[in-house]
């Protein structure tokens, strides 16, 4: 079914034609009436029976839909019939068309519907619950990868999971799942939700175990066979970099001190439900994530300022934080827990604990037996880029190469020009990574030199482990914002000259301990009032075509331009303390 | 379409056998067209023809196999009645020797599936009779097969003789029916028999891609599709 | 004592002969509308290449005139004459014959000077009967294995017509020239075929199925990991090629268009030497020496060891194998079914069906009739032109025209001569299937699968009733070998090793007859003697095309059949001409395609309406829009 257009099969003769052309004419007369009666907000059971003629002839028509939901949720007879109705009704159209999104969602409301009339009858539940997962079996024999019956499917399972009060000796879903991922993958292994299922069975979910356990060499040594078997094949690779790269459930990767505040950095964004904070008695109040009111907004870090007590240094902390992932579509709550010293900022030890943290032996022990397997493919197979992809990313789990070592990603770029920038952006970033390590074996007073990487984004994960850099200079990079910069809360020095950051240049001023700042030649403006830190000695906004006037821009930003001296000369837009 | 549910259609290979100038053909054109020629022409470049028996709860469509005259120098290729779902073994009532033909070939048929109809043709001739009817009779008895007299001038018991075949073919279900012959068999080991002309079913006529399509809308135009390309006249 | 009306001795061409080749030839003549004679000394179709019931079978395999008969062994003959008295013969009149064709006795031998009409002249053709098959046996029993062996035999020979045993069995890739034909002409109509159901490698590792799609490569558990890879970058390295207009089907493109297109040229992409040999391009791919094996006998299907003294496959040839292996893959029966089909009851069966398409254009069939005379017109510049023949009974044919599959010519005194290319073949009836599942299957053995290796590549191909080939609960196969020496003293050494290995795995397995035989095709150059007046007019008649001479079917390939139609078309040209449509599309095909997708669509429109009639409660879809327009 992939890659094959939807039209029609053969192309109609003149007569054919004018024939569909009259069946069209009736047709859209019919649809023009029902459409009327919606927008007289006509709710009756006549037009019940026409919407039902209607798109048995058309079933890909959202409108008429969405009116039949608003007439069924409007009708006084009984509820749980005409819900039967519906579900043949969207199986009709379903075996016509199985890529329309209307349908499936109809399906969808059908069912949620249908659960709330047959409550409390449980047989009914689970007969409803098993018809519905034979259908989607029946979709998927005919086309194994429609990700809306995937989808659909997926949302079956977690009902049943969640609701249906199915035995668990007589039905083991779990095994189910299992099933039909490893007979779809032998049928076709290029097959993205197969692979995807067999990875949310074995994901731990929420501090539970995971679902199934499967013995990692073996799923290792099959997903080979398939890479062996076709190199090119993207799905098989993506299942292989799960089983080698991908825990996704979130961790606390670095965790620091730095004068009375405590940070905490996370490997992916989380919403935070709750926090809890032991072995401080005393009170603090957080700082980070800033933007406390939109409870939506995903952080990649949590801070806390202590009021009371700022010897935390002293003491080990257990922090408890809950946090909330993205996984299956439905929320997952997660545990991160945090126990020992966090580093202390504040002395001038290097320490380069945060960057060796990751890898228990084990998995370095798996990770470079399946390096070698990758060499090997790559003799025969030089040119295979997802392998070259591999293995980079194996390496740079394993340690941090040096820059010289990364010439792998212009080969990758030459091979498949068409991700060139990714390439790029992904070496910026092994470099970002072998630089920020080096300094890290410096201390932290040194300044990190970044500039000119090429770089598009700073990554948070990238920002979390040089937390504590005093001196920046990202000069020359094309960044875009400021983003996960802002949460550097250790900056004195930051220089973002020659990118292409937009945006206000108040936001930097979240920074509290910045003494010098060089916003030059980016395009910022300048509308927001902001509160620049006490600390502030110097900001050049030279080049950016959205401030002309240096003066006015101060007025804004609540500088008083008085105490400072202004260089306009020559282009400049520079302001120093005097 | 009527309404209630449609009758099950079956579609059976019938053959005839039978010395030359028994009268087959003559049986099958009465059968197929209803007509009657004295002296029936070999139809020229027609395999087969067709004709359907309504009973009460479904269609038997005859697949109905001429010899092409190839018994006549006793060259009858075995391939002509292999696999045949019934074959009408037909003589002459007016001559002995046809009526000795037919019963090796029940002999031949008698240990295979097909079913067997015995039929002395030519029954108005009874001036120049040669097989009593009660000899016939009980030879068919005795075997267990059908036994009718017709007469393809008349028309005297054809229409009888097809229909009774009709009744009595077993009807099976069409995957059984690819396995006639083969009764005990496991379904697996007959997957892979096929008849070569399916390839001419294009890809959409396969069931999966076919429920997209817009079924009554189709036939109607495959059917137009086909009127102009069966009349195109053939070099024969 | 003639048989044939006067008007059936008016022919445009005379056939003699029921091959594969001579049937096709037959049809297509009276397809055009000429007047076909089609005659065959034997008393059954097929020529060399039938298919035989059980007893037939018998008498043949016992009747060789140098057959070794092992003291232990039961030779045939005697066993016919301790068939029941009430028995087959009574049975079979009809159609069986009394004897075997070689010793059918020719009713009224016509003299060496027969009567001629006045400026005809007669030349006299052997009476002599050879085959080319040569030093065959029948054993039941042959291993001493049995206790029953005597209730079964019986038990066999009540119901001899379920088996119809190929003397040289033959399969066809579902996307051929053959295919095509069968389908066009609507010969394939008659016929019904079953899909080979899997192939398999003999190795010293055991029975090894040969992966030829990805899932299944993904899935297979004898390759290595670095194998599959070369595998499969063999496999679409070499997908450009197959996917060439020369493998479309000429169901879309029409035979006559088809037949023109010549083999793609375009081989630059896997830079390889068309005439080069196929084992070094496949050394150069850095393919592993088993899937060497693997390509060249199980999908290439080469018949030949890379010893010296065989031929050697070229990269030409072998690409050819190789795209009519992989277009023909998945095309009947679902998902990865394979390429080859065995046509039910046997390859004889499909020159039955193009005999019957020949008689249903008015072609008349006499089988036990053999000619003992070609007849000559003298013509007005005093040339010898072939003018008919004259029958075994002495009737006269007129026919310009002639066909005759090569043992059918045969000059008095001029011993026929084998090809030195001959094919070592062995059928047996065993209890249960030798590889190891039920099923039309085909195994290769590769020489170095044994130790000591064996002469030569060894094929296998099991059958099973569902290929009409033998009862219910039995199992054929045929093993063959190839070979280009001199038979030697134990011909058969090599697939009596390959049985035996067979046997091997499953011990339970009784063998319940063997029959061997080595076929030998006569040599076509050499048929008669030129230097005769006998031999110099066929010879003349050859040349000016009036008289077609069809050779045996081949020993190589052993199972394949490649060639017939090829050589049908062939000779059809020269006859009448490239231009003259072979074998075109009936009108009862064409309207039957239309008639039969359209039963299709009927019954599914049917199944479809009488599911929504269940579900009753609404009208059907169809209604809703008259409805509304009324409205």
């Amino acid at each position: 079914m992939h890659g094959r257009v939807k039209k029609d099969v053969v192309e109609p003769t003149a007569e054919e034609k004018a024939k569909q052309r009259e069946q069209v004419r009736t047709a859209r007369s019919l649809f023009a009436k029902l459409l009327d009666l919606r927008q007289s907000q006509t709710y009756n059971d006549q037009a019940l029976e026409m919407t039902f003629k209607a798109l048995q002839f058309h079933p890909e028509f959202p409108t008429l839909w969405g009116y039949r939901r608003e007439l069924l949720t409007r009708t006084e007879k009984p509820l749980e019939e005409l819900l039967k109705m519906e579900m043949k009704l969207v199986e009709k159209a379903l075996r016509r068309s199985q890529k329309v999104y209307s349908i499936w969602f109809h399906r969808k409301w059908a069912i949620e519907r249908l659960f709330q009339e047959v409550e409390g009858d449980e047989a009914k539940a689970q007969s409803l619950l098993n018809t519905e997962l034979e259908l989607c079996n029946q979709l998927l024999e005919v086309d194994e990868r429609n990700f809306h019956c995937w989808n659909h499917r997926m949302y079956v399972m977690d009902l049943m999971r969640t609701k249906g009060k199915h035995d668990p000796n007589q039905m083991d879903l779990n095994a189910i799942d299992l099933t039909l991922s490893t007979d779809l993958i032998n049928k076709n292994f290029s097959n993205y939700s197969a692979w995807h299922l067999r990875t949310l069975l074995q994901q731990p979910v929420a501090g539970e175990e995971p679902r199934i356990k499967l013995n990692l060499e073996e799923e290792l040594e099959w997903v080979q066979q398939g890479i062996y078997t076709e190199p090119n094949d993207q799905s098989v690779w993506l299942y292989h970099q799960w089983l080698t790269l991908g825990s996704t459930s979130p961790e606390i990767i670095h965790c620091a001190v730095l004068q009375g505040e405590l940070y905490m950095f996370f490997s992916q964004a989380c919403r935070l439900t709750s926090t809890s904070l032991n072995g401080s008695s005393g009170r603090f109040e957080a700082i980070l994530p800033r933007r406390r009111s939109t409870a939506r907004v995903r952080s990649w870090a949590v801070g806390w300022r202590f009021v009371t007590d700022d010897r935390i240094v002293q003491k080990t902390v257990e922090v408890e934080v809950a946090v909330e992932s993205c996984g299956t579509g439905i929320l997952k709550q997660s545990q991160c827990t945090f126990k020992g010293q966090p580093i202390d900022l504040d002395s001038d030890t290097p320490s380069t604990a945060t960057f060796e943290h990751q890898l228990p032996l084990e998995q370095s022990e798996i990770l470079k037996a399946e390096l070698a397997r990758i060499e090997e493919l790559l003799e025969i197979e030089p040119d295979c880029r997802w392998a070259l992809l591999a293995r980079m990313r194996l390496q740079l789990a394993c340690s941090i190469p040096e820059e010289t070592t990364l010439e792998d990603f212009e080969r990758m770029s030459s091979l498949d020009p068409l991700r060139a920038n990714f390439y790029a952006d992904s070496k910026a970033n092994a470099v970002l990574h072998r630089r920020s390590y080096d300094w890290s074996l410096e201390g932290w007073q040194h300044p990190l030199n970044l500039a000119n990487l090429g770089l598009k984004h700073l990554a948070p994960t990238a920002a979390a482990l040089i937390f504590g850099v005093r001196i920046l200079k990202l000069d020359e990079n094309a960044l875009k914002d400021f983003g996960p910069l802002l949460g550097l809360a250790s900056l004195i020095e930051l220089s973002v000259s020659r990118n292409q950051i937009r945006g206000d240049v108040a936001e930097v001023f979240a920074l509290k301990r910045l003494q010098r700042i060089d916003l030059s030649w980016n395009f910022l403006s300048v509308g927001i009032r902001g509160s620049p830190p006490q600390t502030l000695r110097e900001i050049d906004m030279s080049g950016n075509p959205n401030i002309l006037d240096l003066a006015d821009a101060l007025d804004l930003l609540m500088v008083d331009p008085a105490s400072w001296k202004l260089q306009v000369e020559a282009g400049q837009c520079l302001a120093c303390r005097q | 379409m009527a309404s209630g549910t449609p009758p099950k259609v079956f579609h059976f290979k019938l053959v005839l056998l039978g010395d030359a100038s028994v009268g087959k053909s003559c049986l099958v054109v009465r059968f197929a067209k209803g007509e009657f020629y004295e002296y029936q022409e070999p139809t020229i470049g027609a395999a087969f023809m067709t004709q359907t028996v309504s009973l009460s709860s479904e269609v038997v469509k005859y697949e109905i196999w001429d010899t092409a005259g190839q018994e006549r120098y006793k060259s009858l290729a075995p391939m002509y009645y292999r696999g045949a779902a019934a074959a009408v073994i037909v003589f002459d009532i007016t001559s002995r020797e046809s009526f000795d033909a037919a019963k090796s070939w029940v002999a031949e048929l008698q240990n295979t599936d097909t079913l067997i109809a015995l039929a002395g043709n030519k029954s108005d001739l009874e001036a120049s009779r040669a097989v009593e009817r009660e000899m016939a009779k009980s030879y068919a008895d005795q075997m267990g097969i059908l036994y009718m007299e017709t007469s393809a001038k008349s028309g005297q018991n054809v229409n009888e003789l097809f229909h009774e075949i009709a009744v009595r073919l077993p009807k099976q279900s069409k995957e059984d029916d690819q396995s006639r012959g083969f009764a005990a068999v496991a379904s697996t080991v007959q997957r892979g028999r096929a008849k070569l002309r399916e390839r001419f079913l294009p890809s959409f006529l396969h069931k999966e891609n076919f429920r997209c399509l817009f079924l009554p809308w189709f036939c109607s135009f495959l059917s137009r599709l086909a009127k102009p390309f069966i009349q195109t006249p053939e070099s024969c | 004592m003639a048989l044939l009306t006067d008007d059936e001795c008016q022919a445009d061409v005379v056939v003699l002969g029921t091959g594969l080749t001579e049937s096709i030839v037959a049809a297509a003549v009276a397809r055009s509308g000429r007047r076909v004679l089609h005659l065959d000394a034997a008393e059954t179709y097929g020529g060399a290449g039938r298919s035989l019931p059980l007893r037939e079978y018998i008498a043949w395999a016992g009747d060789a005139r140098d057959a070794r008969m092992p003291g232990d062994g039961v030779q045939a003959g005697g066993d016919l004459r301790s068939l029941p008295r009430h028995g087959w013969q009574r049975l079979w009149e009809p159609f069986a014959p009394r004897r075997t064709p070689e010793t059918a006795e020719m009713p009224e031998e016509t003299r060496e000077q027969t009567e001629v009409p006045e400026g005809q002249r007669a030349f006299a053709l052997s009476p002599e009967r050879t085959e080319c098959y040569a030093e065959r046996s029948f054993e039941w029993d042959p291993f001493q294995q049995m206790n029953g062996i005597r209730r079964k035999k019986n038990e066999l020979l009540r119901n001899p017509s379920a088996f119809s045993l190929d003397l040289s069995p033959r399969l066809l890739y579902g996307r051929s020239e053959h295919v095509d034909v069968l389908i066009e002409s609507g010969v394939a109509r008659y016929l019904e075929f079953q899909g080979l159901k899997f192939t398999r490698v003999l190795t010293s590792e055991g029975l090894i199925s040969v992966p030829l799609t990805k899932s299944e490569i993904f899935q297979d558990a004898h390759l290595s990991k670095a194998e599959k890879r070369m595998l499969m970058r063999f496999i679409t390295s070499i997908q450009p090629y197959v996917s060439s207009l020369a493998f479309q089907s000429a169901a879309q493109l029409g035979v006559d268009q088809a037949a023109k297109i010549k083999g793609p040229s375009d081989q630059s992409a896997l830079g390889m030497e068309l005439d080069g040999s196929w084992r070094a391009f496949l050394q150069q791919q850095n393919l592993s020496e088993r899937l060497q094996d693997f390509i060249t006998y199980s999908i290439c299907l080469w018949d030949w060891a890379p010893t010296e003294a065989f031929p050697q496959l070229s990269c030409r040839e072998a690409l050819e194998r190789l795209g009519a292996f992989i277009s023909s893959l998945g095309l009947y029966g679902r998902g990865t079914s394979m390429p080859l089909l065995f046509p039910m009851y046997g390859i004889g069966e499909v020159s039955q069906g193009y005999t019957r398409l020949c008689a249903v254009h008015r072609g008349v069939y006499a089988l036990r009739t053999r000619a003992t005379h070609l007849l000559a017109q003298e013509e007005e510049d005093g040339t010898m032109q072939l003018s008919g023949l004259v029958t075994c009974r002495g009737e006269q044919i007129k026919a310009s025209r002639l066909v005759a599959a090569c043992g059918e010519l045969l000059q008095d005194q001029v011993p026929s001569q084998s090809s030195s290319q001959h094919c070592r073949r062995m059928t047996v009836l065993l209890s249960s299937p030798p590889l190891g599942e039920e099923g039309v299957s085909l195994c290769v053995v590769p020489p170095q699968s044994l130790d000591p290796p064996l002469q030569n590549v060894v094929q296998v191909l099991q059958l099973d009733f569902s290929s009409g080939a033998c009862p219910h609960g039995y199992f054929l196969a045929h093993l063959s070998q190839a070979s280009i020496s001199d038979p030697g003293p134990l011909p058969f050494a090599d697939l009596d090793r390959v049985l035996e290995e067979l046997l091997k795995r499953s011990p339970k397995t009784a063998c319940i007859f063997r029959c061997r035989y080595l076929q030998r095709p006569r040599d076509v150059a050499t048929r008669w003697d030129v230097s005769t007046r006998t031999g110099g007019f066929m010879e003349r008649c050859l040349h000016e095309e009036r008289l077609a001479v069809v050779s045996d079917p081949p020993a190589v390939p052993q199972l394949l059949a490649v060639q017939e139609v090829h050589d049908a078309r062939r000779i059809f040209g020269s006859f009448f001409g490239a231009e003259s449509a072979f074998l075109p599309k009936p009108q009862h095909v064409a309207e039957e395609e239309m008639s039969g997708s359209l039963e299709e669509l009927e019954h599914f429109n049917q199944q479809m309406q009488a599911q929504e009639a269940q579900e009753a409660q609404e009208p059907p879809v169809a209604s809703l829009v008259q409805e509304d327009a009324e409205q």
